[in-house]
């Protein structure tokens, strides 16, 4: 904003003569005044009174309104865009004449060339001499009401995330508390049993001791150990502090090692495993503990939420530009389309009543797709709705050796030896293969895995 | 399916009295009061109707549960307390305890805390009450 015209009296107003020096302040009055108008920052308006007809307008709302000054002149105020229409003008013009004063917090304003403007308008009923005239004063706020609605929107969007992160609490509290709870069962049970009352002259003997109890116990806290290192990795993962130890790695051992892992969950439910590893080349450059990750959380995944008997499908095959492509499908409860656009954030699941059915955290698929990107991959979903199952697909650039190449080899089984998932070099080696040739050709299993 | 059950109150909180009739006719026409719910008096009261139901919906689920595993319970027993307290918000049923005592034949203790566990957190009341349910179980073989 321009600094306000800054005229001294004193220096003006000359020695000489009262009534030269009276004409001289009226004019230094007017120049004042005068420039105040001309420099203004906001729109003026002087209207007569009686008829509502412009008589004066400052340029700046010339500029705001693009018209030029003679076609202002002898307008009404709906004429230049400022009322949508004659009855709306009448009506701001009839409030102005009884109450000599109108307010609107935020007019829209459509200029000659019907840009829209945000205004304030301030209008009010003043004298000059014996005439009544109206001094409208419009400050264009279009840039104040796009930063109110920005704001607007940006609490929106915060008060979304607090309840968000209420409910990620609140399904992390439940998740936590559900195998506190059953240890909690538990050791109530032995302590009942430990202490109940002996009959006087009966042989006490002690209490069997159940070894099944210890294994609940276990399975139990296995199951927070393994809540706490999803949160654990999510909280890297979110932090980018990845670290990933990229080293040549056959995903077809990955995925062996993932599905060993999860078959205690697969023999539970009886649920059948169609395992064929098709790909020729499926040595990518990875971090092997975090591509496991990627693959657990899949087939868990899958395993999760298909019911007794069903059936989850482990495939991979090469595509065209040297990748490797893994899906996970299964026969599972399916994902409504609307879903597939959350359900790899984090907290998220298919619906709410997946939670309190099924458990977890809505992490597993976060967490798997942000994984497969930092190995410069891909995850997808599909899936043909509810009750119609569910198809995952990771695709990785294949070939990559240590040292950064990711050429496809011309065997990639060649390029690496394939060990027993069991083996505990292996799992200390993260999978890494040196070089040494087994010849091993693609495998497929075909519902009953054989799982080395 | 729709089960009912219907209640007629006369009179003021204090100074008036109810009856509860259920569609089977297993109340019919019980009385219960301000006192009968809040002090003592002859009559039931509102929140040991959700402690009964809760206790026999969970046994049964229970039974469910461990049939499912091939145990076939000879008796389960099961005290179901409802806890109602004057909050700020009003009275308010806080929380469900269920106490367990059971005789499943050849059932680990493990077998009978999952089914347990199992049946408390699916039995259909359980998933209707919006509250915590803690539990104690004991097991006889």
């Amino acid at each position: 904003m321009k600094s306000p015209v800054s005229i001294s009296p004193a220096k003006l107003v000359p020695d000489s003569g009262r009534g030269n020096s009276l004409e001289l302040g009226l004019d230094v009055s007017e120049l004042r005044y005068r420039r105040l108008f001309e420099t203004a920052q906001d729109g003026i308006l002087i209207l007569d009174a009686d008829s509502g007809k412009i008589i004066d307008v400052n340029p700046f709302l010339l500029d705001l309104l693009d018209y030029p000054f003679e076609s202002v002149i002898g307008l009404q105020l709906w004429e230049i865009g400022l009322f949508k229409d004659i009855a709306a003008n009448q009506a701001a013009f009839e409030k102005l004449q009884s109450e000599e004063y109108i307010r609107y917090e935020n007019l829209p304003l459509r200029t000659k060339t019907g840009r829209e403007i945000q205004v304030e308008f301030v209008s009010n009923v003043y004298f000059v001499g014996r005439a009544r005239v109206i001094q409208c004063n419009i400050r264009d706020i279009t840039a104040r009401a796009q930063f109110q609605a920005a704001s607007k929107s940006h609490a929106h969007t915060l008060q979304l995330a607090v309840k968000a992160r209420h409910e990620a609490n609140a399904v992390l509290f439940h998740e936590l508390r559900n195998p506190l709870a059953a240890i909690s069962s538990m050791i109530d049970l032995l302590d009942v049993g430990h202490n109940e009352v002996r009959v006087a002259g009966q042989t006490e003997l002690p209490p069997v001791f159940d070894k099944s109890a210890l294994a609940f116990i276990r399975r139990n806290v296995q199951s927070l150990v393994r809540l706490v290192d999803q949160l654990l990795n999510f909280t890297h993962v979110g932090n980018e502090a990845l670290g990933l130890k990229l080293v040549k790695v056959d995903a077809h051992e990955v995925i062996r090692l993932a599905l060993q892992n999860l078959e205690s969950q697969q023999d539970r439910k009886r649920i059948g495993i169609d395992l064929r590893l098709q790909a020729r080349h499926s040595h990518i450059r990875a971090d092997a503990l975090k591509l496991e990750q990627v693959l657990s959380n899949l087939i868990g995944n899958a395993l999760k939420f298909t019911a007794r008997d069903g059936k989850v499908s482990i495939f991979t095959r090469n595509e065209p530009g040297g990748k490797l492509v893994i899906e996970v499908s299964d026969t599972g409860i399916g994902i409504p389309r609307e879903a597939f656009s959350r359900i790899f954030s984090p907290f998220e699941q298919g619906d709410s009543s997946i939670h309190s059915r099924y458990g977890g955290l809505g992490l597993g698929l976060s967490i798997a797709r942000t994984l497969t990107k930092a190995h410069g991959g891909s995850l997808e979903v599909e899936s043909e709705g509810r009750g119609k199952g569910a198809k995952f697909t990771a695709r990785f650039q294949i070939g990559g050796s240590v040292s950064g190449t990711a050429d496809i080899p011309s065997d990639a089984n060649s390029a690496g030896f394939v060990p027993s998932a069991n083996d505990p070099i292996l799992r200390q080696h993260h999978f890494a293969t040196t070089g040494a040739s087994n010849g091993t050709s693609p495998t497929s299993h075909q519902l009953n895995p054989n799982i080395q | 399916m729709n089960r009912n059950a219907s209640a007629v109150w006369k009179g003021t909180l204090h100074e008036g009295e109810g009856t509860l009739t259920t569609e089977s006719g297993v109340l019919s026409k019980t009385q219960y009061s301000y006192r009968t719910r809040f002090t003592e008096g002859i009559g039931t009261n509102p929140d040991e109707l959700i402690a009964a139901s809760l206790g026999g919906c969970f046994s049964m689920a229970l039974s469910n549960e461990l049939g499912i595993c091939g145990l076939h319970p000879k008796s389960i027993e099961t005290t179901a307390t409802a806890t109602l307290e004057d909050l700020t918000a009003g009275w308010t049923l806080t929380h469900m305890q269920l106490e367990v005592h059971a005789s499943v034949p050849d059932a680990s203790q493990a077998r009978f805390m999952e089914a347990a566990l199992a049946a408390k957190a699916n039995c259909p009341i359980s998933r209707l009450l919006k509250t915590t349910i803690s539990m104690t179980a004991r097991l006889d073989r």
